[in-house]
């Protein structure tokens, strides 16, 4: 039997999420996003560059807060998704946050990328 | 393969040939930032101390810091000569010397009976003091031969434009230890086995360029020197154009950055011509002509740090713009806490943070630092946490890295170390003075310190033109980490184009016999 993953997809690439409890990481996601939201930045397009950093990191610091030596996120971006896992995706334009259970969404652009093992 | 095995596979596969080879007079190897440069030097030191140890040999450097790996590699490459280390005959000496370490000018004085001069006596900071003082003692004393091989690290560092500095059209620093050299044939007299390494783009002072020319001015033939080869097929110019430190993508970064090549007016500095692009390692496609587009690409291959193949967060090059200094070190402390704390990354020799502007800005990074229970180390003081220490016999000049500290350094301070993350603040004063092309090169210094992850940070907005083309050269690299598009709109204010000059040189030579 195979286990289905949860990914998130920042900057147009998949971060396998290594949580496997879905309400917690969705509730750290909303922290990072009301965290990112009460950031000022100098304007609007550097502000669209660092939004998906900051989220991340303000993701981070949220879970070191409640498990410290476990990592939240994979720290490759990856493709390697599959029909059935879980994606969950940011709009930064609209501050919300999309979760789909069957796969990657047609509308989310993901860069396709080999995937190197270092 | 880890950084360690790739870099002892070079020592005995690919560094050892141009090691031993022993050049029968002036050598020059140019290679670009982390390509191993201190290191061939160091194994050509070695060499030459084990097949020849009744030779006199200097190696020669300015960045204090970086004494230890010097000595370390040294001593490294002569146990796998199964050779002793005779300190009488091979030295390492500061290009400088102080009152309680010797240096090359201070040696030099000595050896000739007069007092050397210090810091306090010169106008002129750093290497541009030395060059005052090597300048008054060439005019002082007819400088007798000491070494038979003087070796030059970080060549670049030690010439200057300002011919306020030059000793009859020479570099004097240069002149200085040509002059200190013993004739390698009685016959030549002018042929003296002085080896320097430079990176041109490493340069803080000057756009000048050590080259034959620059160095030993245009009597007696001197600046063709440097052409062809020796005997043995040995070369007089070695170009290194691999990066085995920093991964590739932000030797592009850092390359278009400090060339301005997305300027708004045209690209500020560098070749321009497709061959001398090679040398460092790129391919081009386009043409180096007036409004035309060109591409860059830095082939993975040319890089063999394996992160160059990295993308995930955070990436390789990223850059951060704040409102305000307290913004910028209070972001600054969360992502050093980050890894700190959360990634469990130990910061001694990890975590290095270059300055562009004052060490006195760095007062609010510090206090950030500070309540978050970071120690932090400026280099040469007394110990961690300390900003200043006063009394000048506790400083430790060659100590870059401390204990369980971040390091906080100078451009300056930073060169010939390295970290895994690099973050480099006060990007606001080249944003001030965008044309400045050493302060362009300090950046590239800064990023180039990299083994992993450099992130730029500064204060202002993208309406900026100097970031706006930070901003360009991100989102480029975010599609493709290896190549890079500009428009050439026309010949830079800096055309560096280093090889063929030297080749000019060596047609003209050859029409003219």
């Amino acid at each position: 039997m195979t286990t289905s993953s949860t990914w998130i997809v920042l900057d147009k690439m998949c971060y396998r999420v290594l949580e496997n409890d879905l309400p917690l990481v969705m509730e750290l996601f909303h922290k990072a996003m009301s965290d990112v939201l009460n950031t000022s930045y100098p304007d609007e397009e550097i502000r669209r560059f660092q939004l998906p950093h900051d989220f991340y990191d303000a993701a981070l610091l949220h879970y070191a807060r409640i498990s410290p030596s476990n990592p939240l996120f994979g720290f490759y971006g990856l493709n390697n998704y599959k029909e059935g896992d879980t994606v969950i995706s940011v709009d930064f334009e609209k501050m919300k946050i999309h979760c789909e259970i069957a796969g990657i969404p047609q509308d989310i652009d993901v860069r396709r990328q080999e995937i190197v093992v270092l | 393969m880890s950084r360690d095995k790739e870099l002892n596979k070079i020592d005995i596969c690919v560094l050892n040939k141009l090691a031993s080879d022993i050049p029968q007079g002036p050598q020059r190897v140019r290679g670009i930032a982390g390509s191993g440069k201190t290191r061939l030097l160091c194994q050509k030191a070695a060499y030459m101390h084990a097949n020849h140890p009744d030779w006199d040999i200097a190696y020669v450097f300015f960045t204090q810091s970086v004494f230890q790996d010097i000595q370390n590699n040294i001593e490294r490459t002569l146990i796998g000569l199964g050779k002793e280390w005779n300190p009488e005959k091979l030295r390492i000496l500061h290009a400088w010397g102080s009152y309680d370490r010797q240096g090359l000018y201070r040696y030099i004085c000595q050896a000739h009976g007069v007092l050397p001069l210090g810091v306090k006596d010169t106008p002129h900071k750093f290497a541009k003091g030395l060059a005052f003082i090597s300048n008054q003692l060439l005019e002082q004393i007819t400088i007798q031969p000491l070494f038979d091989a003087i070796l030059i690290d970080e060549g670049q560092d030690m010439v200057f434009k300002e011919t306020e500095f030059h000793y009859y059209g020479k570099q004097p620093i240069y002149w200085m230890a040509y002059s200190a050299l013993r004739p390698v044939d009685p016959q030549n007299p002018e042929v003296r086995r002085l080896i320097w390494a430079y990176d041109e783009y490493q340069n803080i002072n000057t756009m000048e360029i050590p080259s034959a020319k620059a160095i030993f001015g245009e009597d007696k033939g001197l600046d063709k020197l440097l052409l062809g080869n020796y005997k043995g097929n040995i070369p007089k110019s070695i170009i290194m154009k691999d990066s085995y430190r920093t991964p590739g993508p932000v030797i592009l970064a850092a390359h278009a950055i400090c060339m301005g090549m997305l300027n708004r007016e045209g690209m500020i500095a560098g070749p321009t011509q497709k061959a001398e692009w090679e040398l460092l390692g790129y391919t081009v496609t386009g043409a180096f002509q007036k409004n035309s587009r060109v591409t860059l690409e830095r082939p993975p291959e040319n890089s063999r740090n394996p992160l160059t193949h990295f993308q995930g967060m955070p990436p390789l090059f990223s850059f951060n713009l704040f409102s305000s200094e307290s913004e910028e070190y209070r972001k600054l402390t969360q992502n050093i806490y980050k890894l700190i704390r959360i990634q469990k990354i130990p910061p001694k020799n990890h975590i290095l943070v270059v300055y562009l502007n004052k060490k006195q800005n760095m007062d609010l990074l510090t206090e950030n630092l500070k309540q978050n229970g970071i120690s932090f180390y400026f280099p040469g003081e007394s110990d961690v946490n300390i900003t200043h220490t006063s009394d000048y016999r506790q400083k430790k000049p060659r100590t870059f890295w401390e204990h369980d500290a971040v390091t906080i350094a100078s451009v300056n301070q930073a060169k010939g170390n390295e970290a895994d993350f690099v973050f480099v603040v006060g990007l606001d004063v080249i944003a001030a003075d965008p044309m400045n092309i050493q302060s362009r090169n300090s950046l590239f210094v800064a990023m180039t310190r990299t083994k992993g992850w450099v992130t730029l940070m500064g204060i202002g907005d993208t309406t900026d033109p100097f970031y706006h083309e930070i901003i360009q050269i991100w989102d480029m690299l975010k599609e493709d980490p290896f190549s890079l598009s500009f428009e050439y709109r026309g010949k830079p204010k800096y055309p560096l184009d280093v090889e063929i000059d030297e080749n000019q040189r060596h047609l003209d030579l050859t029409n003219s016999t």
